[in-house]
C-alpha cells in the first residue's frame, strides 16, 4: 500500500480540533412524536487522528456523524470545521465546503451506478469544475489497489471493492476529515481489515478519521473510542483494544437495559 | 456537468426510452407539418387559365374596414369568396383602348360525364394553349366544346344543367388543355346563360405596344372602380379556387394535431422526468453529498433532458423528412386536403422543428430538475417508501389555476357556432387535464380507498398489499395514474364535447324546418336552377315551393369585418319554417332592399349596412329580428331576389315544400329530376346528411385523437416499466416473506388494474364537467340540448389503456421474479 503523493494543505493550527461540537443537538419531528437524537453534545476530534465513534443502536452516532460532515443541519448548537463554523453557510458554501474539505464514506449504495469507478472517483473533481490532472485517477485507485478495475461499474464489482472505490472517491480531493459511517458494515472480514487498514494510514498524512462502528474489532484500529448513549456522551477510551472495547459497550448496554 | 449527464444519461438509456419517443414522434409531426406548408404555401404559381393576355381585369374580392385617423390608421381587411361582377361600362370603355380584349363569362354548367362546372365563351379558349382532340369550334347557337377526359365524341348530345334550367347541346369539339377544365360555348349564348355577368375582362396587348403600357392605360381607364387590374403571377388570382376551403381545412387539422401532440409530449416527458427524479432520490443525495450544488443537480437532469431531446430531434426529423411526401399524398386522396398538396426538402423548417424538439424536452424536464435541486444529501441514507410533501404549495396553486382558468372558456365556447370554434374544446380540456393530475395526489388516496373496499374484506393479503401500496406510494400511484387520466381524459372530451355541440345543432336545424319534403341537388351538382324552382312550383299538389341557398356575408365589428352567414330565402319561408321572429313580419322579406337579423345589432326598421358574399357593400332594411340562438346567431336572412346581381351561381340549395292533403309525388318528382334535383322527406334527408356529418366528423376526431393516443399509450407503459423496475428491493422482500411469485404477479396486477381505474374515474371526471359546463352554456341558446356521449369508443379507449397498464406492469416484474430474491434484495435499482 503506498502513501498518498502530497500532505493535504491544513489551514488552522495544530492545537485547533479538526471537527469541534459545541452543545449540539437535533431533533426530529415536532410535537409528540418528537425524538431528540443528539442531546448538548460537546465532542473536539483532533487533527490527524482516528476516532471510533460508539454506542448501542439509537445512540445518536449516524446522527452526530451527519451534523459534524454538515449533510444535516442541528437544531441548536455550533459546529465549526478547522475554525470555520457551519451554522451560517448556504447551501451553496456548504457544499463545496465538503467538496473540498470533507470525505465521507456510507455503509452502502456509494457510488453512482451508472459510471465507472474511474468516473466515480473523479465526480468530486469534476463537480468543482476542474479536469483530473493526468493519472491523478489512477494513482487514487492504485492507493486502494484497484488501478486495474477503472473502467468496471459498480455492478461488475464486489462489496469490498465497492468500498474500496468510495474511499478513493473521498479521498481523491484530499480532505482534511474523511468521515465513515460503518463503512465495513457490509464486508467480509479480510476485506473490512484493507478497508481499515487503509484509514489507518490517512493518519500518517495529518488527515482526521472520524468512524462510526458497533464493531469493536473494527475499533481497535482507532486512536481512541467515542462512546454516546442516548444521545449524549458517556464516555471516552484511549487505545483501545477489541477486548476493552466489547467490555465498555457491554457496560452502556446493561447501564441502559431497563430489566 | 453536461459531460457529466451524457454518461448517465447513456446509463439510464432504458428509462429516458419513454421521453426519447415521445419527442422524437413530436418532433416528426411538427417535422412533416411544417415541410408540407412550406413547399405547398411556397410554391410559385402561374396562371392556368390566363396564360396568353398580358392584363386581366377582375371583380373586387376583398372587403376591408379602416378605423382611426393619421398615425393611427388600421385597416383590417378580409377576402371574400366570391369576387364581384366587373361593370358593363367599363367593358365597353376599355374595349376602346384598341388592344385585343375577352370578355371572360363563367356561368354555372354541369353535365354528367363532363369534367368542369363552367361555360365560358369559345374566344376565352384563345386565353390559354389547347389543341384538339377531335371536331372543331362551336359555329352555332347549339354546340358546345368540352374538355378532355369527356365520354363525348363531335355529334353528341348533352343535357347541360345551368342556371336558367336544363338545355340540350350538341357537341362540335373537345380539346386537351393544361387550364382548368371548363365548356366553351358561342359568346351569345355563354353571356346568356351568365345573365351578362362578366367575370373578367382579358387584354392582350397589340404588336409593337408594350404590355407595361397597356396596364398603365388599364389602370387608368379602371381607377375609381370597384376592380382589381392584374398582371404577372397576379393573374393567378382571377382564377377560380376550389381547394381554398379545403387548404384551409387541412392546415387546421394539421395545427390542432401538432398542438395536441407537443401538449401530450411536454405531459410524458414531465411525468417520466418527475418519476425518474424521485425514483432516484439516493443517487441524487448521493451526488450532493459528494459535492454537487443544487444547482448542478438541477443541471444533471436538464443535461439528461438534452441528451434525450438531441437524440429525439434527431431521429424524429430523419423520420418526418422521409414521411412527408407520402402523407401530403395520401391526404390529399383521402380528400382532407387540396389536390396539389405535396412535401419537399427545405432546410429550415426541418431546423425549426428540431429546436421544438429540443424545447419540448427541457419543458417538460424543468419542474422536475427544480425539484432535483431541492434533493437533500442526507436523503441519500434513507429508504422511504412513504411519500411525505406529495402537495406542495405550487401544485396547489397550479391545480386549481388550471381548473378556475377552465371556466370563462366554457362561456365562450358556448357560443360557438361552427365546428372550428368548437376546436376551443381542446384547450378547455388541456386545461382540466392538467388541473385534475396536479390535485391527484389528494384525490387518489380516498379513491383507492373506495376502489378497493370490497378487496379489504377478503383475508387474501394480495389485496390489502395491493390497497396499501397504493394508498401510501402516492406520487408513484399519481405517476402512473397520470397518463391514464390525460389519455381518456382528452378523448372523452373531444368526443363527447363534439359530438354534444353537434347534435344539439342539428337537432336545433330540424326542428326549424317544418316543409314535410324538400328537394336537394344530386350528383355532384352545385345547385338548382329557378327555372327548375318554378317547373316544381307548378307541378300539381305543390301549394309552396321556398328555395333557400347559403352564402358568406360580412357585417363591420369593432373594426373588423366579420364573416356571418347569410341565407337567400324565397317567399313564403315562414310557412315551411318554424324561425323564432320576436319583431317585424318575414313576410316583408321581399325585393331586394330587405333583411331579417338576430337580435342584438340591428333594430327594426333600422338600415343595416353589410357586404355581400361578393364584397359587394349594401345597405338593407330591417323588416324582422329573429331571437339570437344557436343556429341564428350570426346569421342573416336576405330576399332571394337579391342574389343573383351577386353571385356567379344563382342556384337553390334546396327547395322546401308544401303540399296538398293526399297530393301524390310523382308529378313533382319528374320536375325535380328534370333539373337535376332529388326528392326527399325532410326528416329521413336531415338525418342522412348529418350522419354523413357526423362520419366526417369522427374520421378528422380520430385523425387528432390518433397521434395523442400513441402517445399517452407510450406514457402508461413507459412510467409503468420504470415504476415496477424500482420496486425490486419491495418484492424481494415480499418474496423472503413468504409470497408465491404468482401472489406477488396478482398484486402488481390488481395494482394496475386500480391505477387505470381511478385514472379513467378522473378522466370521466373531466368529460363531465365539460358536457355539464356544455350544456349549462348552450342550454339559453336552443330549443333542446343533447347530450351524446359516444360510449362504445370511450369504453375501448379505456380499456386498451387497462391492458397496455397490465401488461406494462407484470412483464417487467415477471422477468424480475425470475432472479432469486436474496440476489434482488442486494442489487442496485
Amino acid at each position: 500500500m503506498s502513501q498518498s503523493a502530497a500532505p493535504p494543505v491544513l489551514e488552522s493550527r495544530d492545537s485547533e480540533p479538526a471537527v469541534a461540537l459545541r452543545a449540539v443537538t437535533k431533533v426530529y419531528g415536532s410535537g409528540g412524536g418528537a425524538v431528540t437524537a443528539l442531546r448538548e453534545v460537546t465532542a473536539d476530534f483532533a487533527p490527524g487522528t482516528f476516532t471510533a465513534v460508539m454506542g448501542p443502536s439509537g445512540s445518536g452516532k449516524s446522527t452526530l456523524l451527519q451534523c459534524a460532515a454538515g449533510l444535516d443541519q442541528p437544531t441548536s448548537g455550533e459546529i465549526r470545521l478547522a475554525g470555520q463554523a457551519l451554522g451560517g453557510l448556504s447551501e451553496a458554501k456548504l457544499t463545496r465546503l465538503r467538496r473540498d474539505r470533507i470525505g465521507f464514506v456510507f455503509q452502502s449504495f456509494n457510488l453512482l451506478p451508472s459510471l465507472t469507478a474511474e468516473l466515480n472517483v473523479a465526480l468530486p473533481l469534476r463537480l468543482a469544475g476542474r479536469r483530473p490532472a493526468k493519472g491523478e485517477v489512477r494513482d487514487m485507485l492504485a492507493v486502494v489497489g484497484l488501478a486495474d478495475r477503472a473502467r468496471h461499474r459498480p455492478s461488475e464489482l464486489s462489496g469490498g471493492q465497492q468500498q474500496r472505490v468510495a474511499i478513493a472517491r473521498a479521498l481523491v480531493t484530499r480532505p482534511s476529515v474523511v468521515f465513515a459511517d460503518e463503512p465495513t458494515g457490509m464486508l467480509d472480514s479480510a476485506a473490512g481489515r484493507e478497508v481499515l487498514g487503509l484509514l489507518r494510514g490517512l493518519t500518517g498524512s495529518r488527515q482526521t478519521v472520524v468512524m462510526v462502528t458497533h464493531d469493536p474489532v473494527a475499533a481497535a484500529y482507532a486512536d481512541r473510542v467515542l462512546f454516546l448513549a442516548d444521545g449524549q456522551v458517556a464516555g471516552e477510551l484511549r487505545d483501545p483494544t477489541a477486548q476493552s472495547v466489547a467490555a465498555r459497550m457491554t457496560g452502556l448496554e446493561l447501564a441502559g437495559d431497563p430489566s | 456537468m453536461i459531460a457529466l449527464a451524457w454518461h448517465t444519461a447513456r446509463a439510464r438509456g432504458a428509462s429516458l426510452a419513454g421521453s426519447f419517443i415521445a419527442t422524437a414522434l413530436g418532433v416528426a409531426l411538427l417535422t412533416v407539418m411544417t415541410l408540407i406548408l412550406a413547399s405547398t404555401i411556397g410554391a410559385p404559381s402561374h396562371p392556368r387559365w390566363f396564360t396568353k393576355p398580358a392584363v386581366v381585369v377582375a371583380g373586387d374580392n376583398s372587403v376591408s374596414v379602416t378605423t382611426g385617423s393619421g398615425d393611427d390608421r388600421e385597416t383590417s381587411a378580409v377576402t371574400t369568396s366570391e369576387a364581384r361582377a366587373v361593370p358593363a361600362a367599363l367593358a365597353r370603355h376599355l374595349g376602346g383602348l384598341g388592344a385585343t380584349m375577352v370578355a371572360d363569362y363563367a356561368g354555372y354548367a354541369s353535365a354528367a360525364g363532363v369534367p368542369g362546372s363552367t361555360m365560358h365563351p369559345w374566344p376565352a379558349a384563345a386565353l390559354h394553349d389547347y389543341t384538339w382532340v377531335s371536331g372543331g369550334p362551336p359555329r352555332r347557337a347549339g354546340q358546345l366544346v368540352l374538355t378532355a377526359p369527356a365520354r363525348f365524341r363531335p355529334g353528341d348530345e348533352v343535357m347541360v344543367q345551368t342556371a336558367a334550367g336544363p338545355r340540350r347541346f350538341t357537341v362540335s369539339g373537345v380539346i386537351r388543355t393544361a387550364a382548368p377544365a371548363a365548356m366553351y360555348a358561342s359568346n351569345a349564348v355563354a353571356a346568356g346563360l351568365a345573365h351578362g355577368r362578366i367575370d373578367a375582362l382579358a387584354l392582350t396587348a397589340r404588336p409593337g405596344e408594350s404590355p407595361g403600357t397597356l396596364a398603365t392605360q388599364v389602370r387608368a381607364a379602371a381607377r375609381g372602380e370597384p376592380v382589381r387590374v392584374l398582371t404577372g403571377d397576379q393573374r393567378r388570382a382571377a382564377e377560380p379556387d376550389p381547394d381554398a376551403d379545403l387548404f384551409a381545412v387541412a392546415v387546421s387539422l394539421l395545427g390542432v394535431t401538432s398542438g395536441l401532440a407537443g401538449f401530450v409530449a411536454i405531459f410524458v416527458v414531465a411525468g417520466t422526468f418527475a418519476y425518474a427524479v424521485a425514483a432516484r432520490r439516493r443517487e441524487l443525495g448521493l451526488l450532493r453529498t459528494v459535492g454537487a450544488t443544487p444547482r448542478q443537480a438541477r443541471r444533471l437532469v436538464l443535461g439528461e433532458a438534452l441528451a434525450a431531446g438531441v437524440a429525439a430531434a434527431l431521429a424524429g426529423g430523419a423520420l418526418g423528412i422521409v414521411i412527408a411526401g407520402p402523407f401530403a399524398r395520401w391526404l390529399a386522396r383521402a380528400g382532407f386536403a387540396p389536390h396539389d398538396f405535396t412535401a419537399h426538402f427545405i432546410l429550415w423548417p426541418v431546423v425549426a422543428a428540431a429546436g421544438a424538439g429540443l424545447l419540448i424536452a427541457l419543458a417538460g424536464a424543468f419542474v422536475a430538475a427544480r425539484r432535483a435541486g431541492r434533493v437533500r444529501p442526507a436523503e441519500a441514507l434513507r429508504e422511504a417508501a412513504v411519500d411525505h410533501g406529495t402537495m406542495p404549495l405550487t401544485r396547489w396553486v397550479a391545480g386549481l389555476a388550471a381548473l378556475g382558468g377552465s371556466v370563462p372558456l366554457f362561456g365562450v365556447l358556448a357560443g360557438a357556432h361552427s365546428l372550428d370554434q368548437a376546436a376551443l374544446i381542446l384547450p378547455i380540456t388541456m386545461l382540466l387535464v392538467v388541473g385534475f393530475a396536479m390535485l391527484a395526489p389528494v384525490l387518489i388516496p380516498p379513491l383507492a380507498w373506495l376502489f378497493t373496499a370490497p378487496l379489504a374484506a377478503a383475508p387474501a393479503a394480495t389485496g390489502m398489499l395491493a390497497r396499501r401500496n397504493a394508498m401510501t406510494a402516492v406520487r408513484r400511484t399519481a405517476a402512473t395514474a397520470a397518463p391514464v387520466l390525460v389519455t381518456v381524459g382528452i378523448a372523452g372530451s373531444l368526443m363527447a364535447g363534439t359530438a354534444t355541440l353537434i347534435a344539439t345543432q342539428q337537432a336545433a336545424a330540424r326542428t326549424r324546418i317544418s316543409a314535410p319534403v324538400m328537394i336537394t341537388p344530386s350528383g355532384g351538382a352545385a345547385g338548382l336552377a329557378d327555372a327548375t324552382v318554378a317547373a316544381v312550383r307548378a307541378a300539381p299538389g305543390v301549394t309552396a315551393a321556398v328555395p333557400v341557398t347559403n352564402t358568406t356575408v360580412y357585417v363591420r365589428s369593432a373594426g373588423d369585418p366579420d364573416e356571418w352567414t347569410g341565407q337567400y330565402a324565397g317567399p313564403g319561408l315562414s310557412g315551411v319554417t318554424h324561425l323564432p321572429v320576436v319583431a317585424g313580419r318575414l313576410a316583408d322579406l321581399t325585393g331586394t332592399g330587405t333583411v331579417a337579423v338576430p337580435a342584438g345589432t340591428w333594430r327594426l326598421g333600422q338600415t343595416a349596412s353589410l357586404w355581400l358574399g361578393d364584397s359587394a357593400p349594401v345597405h338593407l332594411r330591417v323588416v324582422a329580428v329573429l331571437a339570437d340562438q344557436i343556429d341564428t346567431e350570426q346569421t342573416v336572412l336576405l330576399p332571394w331576389a337579391l342574389r343573383d346581381a351577386h353571385t356567379a351561381t344563382p342556384l337553390a340549395s334546396a327547395v322546401y315544400l308544401r303540399l296538398a292533403p293526399g297530393a301524390g309525388l310523382a308529378a313533382v318528382r319528374r320536375a325535380a329530376a328534370a333539373g337535376g334535383g332529388n326528392l326527399s322527406g325532410t326528416a329521413s334527408y336531415l338525418s342522412a346528411s348529418d350522419a354523413q356529418n357526423n362520419r366526417d366528423n369522427n374520421l378528422a376526431l380520430i385523425a387528432v385523437l390518433g397521434l395523442a393516443l400513441v402517445y399517452t399509450g407510450i406514457a402508461i407503459a413507459n412510467t409503468l416499466v420504470m415504476a415496477t423496475a424500482s420496486r425490486n428491493r419491495e418484492l424481494a422482500t415480499l418474496r423472503l416473506s413468504g409470497a408465491a411469485p404468482g401472489q406477488v404477479l396478482r398484486m402488481i396486477g390488481v395494482e394496475a388494474l386500480l391505477v387505470s381505474g381511478i385514472g379513467t374515474l378522473l378522466a370521466a371526471g373531466i368529460t363531465a364537467v365539460t358536457v355539464i359546463g356544455l350544456r349549462h352554456g348552450l342550454a339559453p341558446l336552443a330549443p333542446s340540448v343533447r347530450v351524446v356521449v359516444p360510449w362504445l369508443p370511450l369504453g375501448g379507449i379505456a380499456l386498451a389503456c387497462l391492458v397496455v397498464a397490465l401488461l406494462a406492469s407484470l412483464i417487467p416484474a415477471s422477468l424480475a421474479l425470475r432472479r432469486p430474491p436474496l440476489e434482488l434484495a442486494g442489487g442496485y435499482e
